[in-house]
């Protein structure tokens, strides 16, 4: 699985998540919502930026075969 | 006197904005989208004073004063739909865009879906509809809230809050409109922290929501979901489905076409800045829900408490500086809003321009030219109308909106519609809502849900015919 779907999935997850939280009792999304979110978002980035990083070395080593 | 000078200060600082920003303006691109240059982390914070707006400071806590905790669940429903969003639909809205060149959210819709002049018309009509609404709205907060500041009556106030948006939004265009937007972003991180502060000092969340339970249970833990009239668990569930289509809003896509980049890395930093603002919203609301307890006396309004928490618990330079973030959401709400729609209503003349071969520079001026007449009309009807119909007007205008474009917008990435897929699922939508509305059937989130499920049904209904007819589309 690519990561930026796993990313994808974790935002999902972490919504639905902070949703059931909210609906057990919405004083606890006070305490889960920004740290929730803010770790599901930066998660989201690093596996993001994994993933470009991984395209762009699979693009250069493409190019570097084409050239040999 | 000090809220007054800081008031002033604010309104020369933001011509200054318009005035240095005037000059990269040369072109309908850098008008309305900023040349497709500006980084997700700006526009993320432009998008998170956009999101939250003075409906976060002023009409979330107040309705939570009023009715308690439903307003909580139905802002942090919304999280999620910013998040799914902005991190999924916004980079593939941002890499169509710039594959089709557009540069409102008309022209994508239209041009998506291989349209002609006819889509053009009616989503542009309708954006005007929606949004004038809410610029009435927007400048009749203006008025009310700067009036007494300012020392001045109600249309002169107005007038001069509204003056000053109008000038740096034409001469800057949208990069004046979003750096405006992160000097508001700073002023809501400051109300933020005074409402954290204001927590912290009266006992945390847990010593507050004890005491609010002490004074009255029922405003945590209500029995049903006033004023949504449904149970606590339908309205999670109802928001949370409703924001992802919320997000598809024009202004919203605005923000989407305008990205920099449609990296997935771009887009998270994006989400991270818009879900990190809309995370502040629900304190917000809990200080509404905690003015009983921390307010000697009950407020006969409750759109009050905050502003009266402020000046009761602050000094009057922190005071000063939270009217100044008023100002700001409203005036977020109304410049991106406003430069949104003249986009959409400028593709209108689009053919014009063509047709009398007019150049950049000339088609530049004929947008200001539009956004000043659209302020113009927003003024008058401003300063002509009662306040309550205006309000009731925006919730019909934005919630409908959202709803009747679902179809052509958020779901055009799951199958592609054709064209007369669109033009029928926004204008039969429009009808079934304008009905339900006008025969005051159903409630408001209801008759959003029933717009909603048509816009999308007619979408795929209708394109599914039509490829069945002609092949070709």
């Amino acid at each position: 699985m690519k990561k930026g779907t796993i990313a994808s999935i974790v935002i999902i997850a972490w919504g639905i998540a902070s949703v059931i939280i909210g609906i057990i009792d919405p004083v606890l999304v006070l305490y889960t919502g920004f740290p929730g979110w803010i770790a599901a978002t930066l998660i989201a980035y690093f596996l993001s930026r994994q993933e470009e990083k991984e395209e762009a070395r699979a693009e250069a080593g493409e190019k570097g075969g084409a050239v040999k | 006197m000090i809220p007054k000078v800081i008031c002033i200060l604010y309104l020369i600082a933001l011509l200054g904005i318009g005035v240095i920003y005037r000059r990269g303006v040369k072109t309908r691109l850098d008008y309305y989208i900023a040349g497709r240059k500006l980084t997700p982390v700006i526009l993320g914070f432009s998008f998170a004073t956009a999101l939250t707006g003075v409906w976060s400071y002023i009409g979330a806590p107040g309705s939570g004063y009023a009715y308690g905790v439903p307003e909580l669940a139905s802002f942090a429903g919304w999280i999620p739909g910013v998040a799914i969003v902005a991190y999924i639909w916004a980079p593939r809205v941002r890499a169509k865009a710039a594959e089709l060149q557009s540069v409102s959210f008309t022209g994508f819709v239209r041009d998506a879906h291989n349209g002609g002049y006819s889509l053009t018309v009616l989503i542009s009509v309708i954006t005007f509809a929606a949004y004038v609404m809410t610029f009435v709205a927007a400048l009749k907060g203006l008025g009310l809230m700067f009036g007494p500041i300012l020392g001045l009556s109600y249309v002169p106030a107005l007038i001069i809050c509204g003056a000053v948006i109008i000038a740096y939004s034409l001469m800057g265009g949208l990069r004046a409109v979003v750096l405006t937007d992160v000097v508001g972003f700073g002023f809501m991180c400051i109300a933020f922290g005074v409402s954290v502060w204001l927590i912290a000092s009266h006992g945390g969340i847990g010593g507050l929501a004890a005491r609010i339970n002490a004074f009255n249970p029922e405003l945590l833990h209500p029995p049903t979901g006033a004023p949504y009239g449904a149970t606590m668990a339908s309205i999670w569930i109802c928001f949370l489905v409703m924001y992802v289509f919320y997000q598809a809003l024009p202004h919203y896509w605005h923000y989407y076409i305008s990205l920099g980049s449609s990296t997935r890395k771009g887009a998270a930093l994006f989400t991270l800045i818009a879900v990190g603002s809309t995370c502040m919203v629900p304190f917000f609301i809990f200080i509404g829900i905690s003015g009983h307890v921390l307010l000697p006396a009950p407020l006969a309004d409750p759109d009050s408490v905050m502003p009266v928490l402020f000046q009761t618990f602050t000094n009057p330079a922190v005071y000063g500086l939270f009217s100044i973030g008023v100002f700001t959401a409203i005036m977020t709400t109304f410049d991106g809003s406003l430069l949104a729609t003249t986009a959409c209503v400028d593709e209108l003349f689009f053919p014009l321009y063509k047709k009398y071969n007019q150049t950049p520079a000339q088609m530049l001026r004929w947008g200001r030219i539009i956004m000043l007449v659209l302020w113009a009309v927003a003024v008058y009807w401003a300063s002509t109308s009662p306040p309550a119909l205006m309000v009731r007007l925006l919730v019909i205008g934005w919630v409908g909106m959202s709803c009747v474009i679902a179809g052509p917008t958020l779901c055009y990435f799951i199958k592609k519609g054709t064209k007369w897929g669109a033009f029928s699922a926004i204008l039969i939508s429009v009808i079934v809502y304008a009905v339900l509305v006008v025969r005051g059937l159903l409630g408001w989130i209801e008759q959003g849900f029933v717009a909603l499920g048509v816009s999308i049904a007619v979408y795929y209904i209708a394109s599914a015919i039509e490829r069945k007819v002609s092949p070709a589309s």
